[in-house]
């Protein structure tokens, strides 16, 4: 009977796993078109210098790029070699396509970032539930007070702090650069990125598990005879942190954002600064790329909530 | 022959900050005794029997086979849980929504008989479960797909499943209609019969506590004022509170006929 319910669930998850994936589709469509005319009606292109270049080899350069053409036309060829992959040559890094930039600097992006969210919620969430246990104690304001620190403090501030401490003065960890992932290089910039998430999951945890702890069936819990660590484990911690899954594509948002500081500040050759710069060079390719990527990222985001959601409420039915 | 009793409770007060719930407060149960405690909303009932369970801090001394179940370790009031149990008010709220029947039925017995085999702790399960009168196949069901009366009896299988020496039931039946009190009352005389369990029936509804009592209790603003054996407390009230108590009780039929007494 049981292996029947796992077939049924995992029929009903693709079904909805689909459903959801083709119904991104459309969304990623609207961002796309909505982002095309945005960049673009923005003054300025690509080609624009403090010194003005002839006018002639502007000429060139735009019939080159397609840019001589109505915005119509460019949109309508954009979006169809989109269709087959192709992101486009970047207007700014010459002889580099988009899908080459992305590719080179997306591993240490999403190394610093996957590493990022981890510590975010896995102190985050222990941070939460030891202020919640220890409600209106010291250790409790304690761990409140930093939160509020980590919250306040933006990481262009924290990280050459950090690197002050650790790089310069103590000399445990390099102040920066890459190092093909070295562990010790990844340490404190990763830690900037967390510390606010981490810092807002901490919160959110606390004011939900002092909630949860005070519900009748965790009182049945106890009555029952069962350790305190087996009720916040087996029935505390997962409504708990019912509102934290809420906040984990925000979470996701603001390290994507953050990558971008802390990326500069380390000098790591991540994507993180693409997204501005691509923007401010009317890099037009480069910034839709980008827009692309991240906007997945949301939408999977959003996807990995709901399941989590299902998972942690039974009640949650997957429709 | 003479017992000492059960469960001893003496000087027993609750103070939520400024508040005091329960005022010192001493009685006594024994073996297989049934003691009803009757009073308003806000007497300090539950109160009370939350602080003989240690589920919420209290003072005084709560005596339980001559241990003092306020003062003991956290390990061992652990262990003392197996044999003291209680049912709380509200049915639902007090089952954990995110557990399947079956999974918050076998935690008890995960607890305290560990070394029970997969079928045999499934075995008294649904014995368990059959005593309670719910079906095997609501095993794999969440508490929210019950209604009440079915969601109390989840509790009372819950309570009863390690057939503990006291049964706390606090206000069990309040929040069920009336026919389903009726059925769940019946149930926990049933099974404290055939486990001999002593219990501490918490209801402002006089007619389920005189149907069930040995003895009564009279709480009233945090004080006990009056403990009498059943038939002396509802032939003759002693304290004032008492017969105000028992002259609200509506009566059927009853217009201009019905004594009037006030506090």
């Amino acid at each position: 009977m049981s292996i029947a319910r796992a077939i049924d669930t995992l029929i009903l998850m693709s079904r909805y796993l689909f459903k959801r994936l083709s119904a991104a589709i459309p969304t990623l469509f609207i961002i796309i078109t909505a982002a095309f005319f945005l960049i673009h009606a923005a003054p300025g292109g690509p080609f624009d210098q403090e010194q003005r270049l002839p006018s002639q080899i502007v000429a060139n350069l735009d019939t080159a790029f397609g840019l001589n053409q109505p915005l119509s036309v460019q949109y309508v060829r954009y979006m169809v070699a989109l269709a087959h992959g192709d992101f486009g040559p970047s207007f700014k890094y010459k002889d580099y396509s988009v899908t080459e930039l992305i590719v080179q600097g997306l591993p240490v992006t999403a190394t610093l970032g996957v590493l990022a969210m981890l510590v975010a919620l896995s102190f985050g969430v222990m941070m939460g539930t030891f202020a919640a246990l220890r409600h209106n104690t010291a250790p409790d304001q304690a761990t409140m007070l930093l939160a509020v620190i980590g919250i306040a403090v933006p990481s262009f501030v924290l990280l050459p702090f950090l690197g002050l401490i650790f790089g310069i003065y103590l000399h445990w960890l390099p102040v920066a650069g890459w190092e093909s992932g070295s562990i010790r290089h990844l340490i404190l910039p990763v830690f900037a990125l967390a510390l606010p998430p981490m810092s807002a999951i901490a919160r959110l945890t606390r004011s939900n598990m002092l909630e949860v702890l005070r519900t009748p069936y965790v009182r049945t819990a106890f009555a029952k005879g069962l350790p305190r660590y087996l009720v916040i484990i087996r029935h505390a911690l997962k409504p708990a942190l019912v509102p934290v899954v809420g906040f984990l594509a925000p979470a996701v948002a603001s390290i994507l954002t953050g990558s971008l500081v802390v990326e500069s500040i380390a000098g790591l050759p991540g994507i993180g600064r693409y997204l501005v710069q691509g923007a401010l060079n009317r890099d037009y390719s480069l910034v839709l790329g980008m827009v692309i990527l991240y906007s997945t990222v949301l939408i999977l985001m959003g996807l990995v909530v709901d399941l989590l959601y299902a998972w942690l409420d039974p009640r949650v039915r997957l429709n | 022959m003479i017992h000492s009793p059960l469960l001893q409770v003496s000087d027993l007060c609750v103070q939520f900050g400024a508040f005091t719930a329960v005022n010192p407060v001493s009685f006594d149960l024994n073996e297989g005794e049934t003691l009803g405690l009757v009073g308003e909303s806000g007497s300090g009932k539950s109160s009370l029997a939350r602080a003989i369970l240690r589920l919420v801090p209290a003072t005084g001394v709560v005596l339980w086979k001559s241990e003092n179940i306020l003062a003991c370790s956290h390990q061992r009031l652990r262990r003392l849980r197996r044999d003291l149990s209680i049912i709380f008010q509200d049915p639902l709220a007090s089952l954990n929504p995110r557990m399947q029947v079956g999974d918050l039925l076998a935690e008890p017995l995960h607890i305290f008989e560990p070394a029970l085999s997969h079928n045999e702790r499934q075995r008294r399960i649904l014995k368990m479960l059959d005593r309670v009168g719910l079906h095997a196949n609501m095993l794999t069901q969440y508490p929210h797909e019950f209604s009440g009366g079915q969601c109390q009896r989840i509790g009372v299988a819950r309570a009863m499943m390690l057939q503990p020496q006291l049964l706390v039931c606090d206000e069990p039946v309040s929040s069920l209609d009336v026919s389903i009190q009726g059925q769940i009352v019946n149930l926990l005389v049933d099974l404290q019969i055939e486990f001999n369990t002593a219990m501490l029936f918490i209801s402002h509804n006089m007619a389920v506590v005189r149907h069930i009592s040995d003895r009564v209790l009279v709480m009233y603003r945090g004080q006990l004022v009056e403990s009498a054996s059943c038939d002396t407390l509802f032939a003759a009230p002693v304290h004032p509170y008492t017969r105000a108590l028992l002259a609200a009780v509506p009566v059927i039929g009853a217009t201009a006929a019905r004594p009037s007494a006030m506090l």
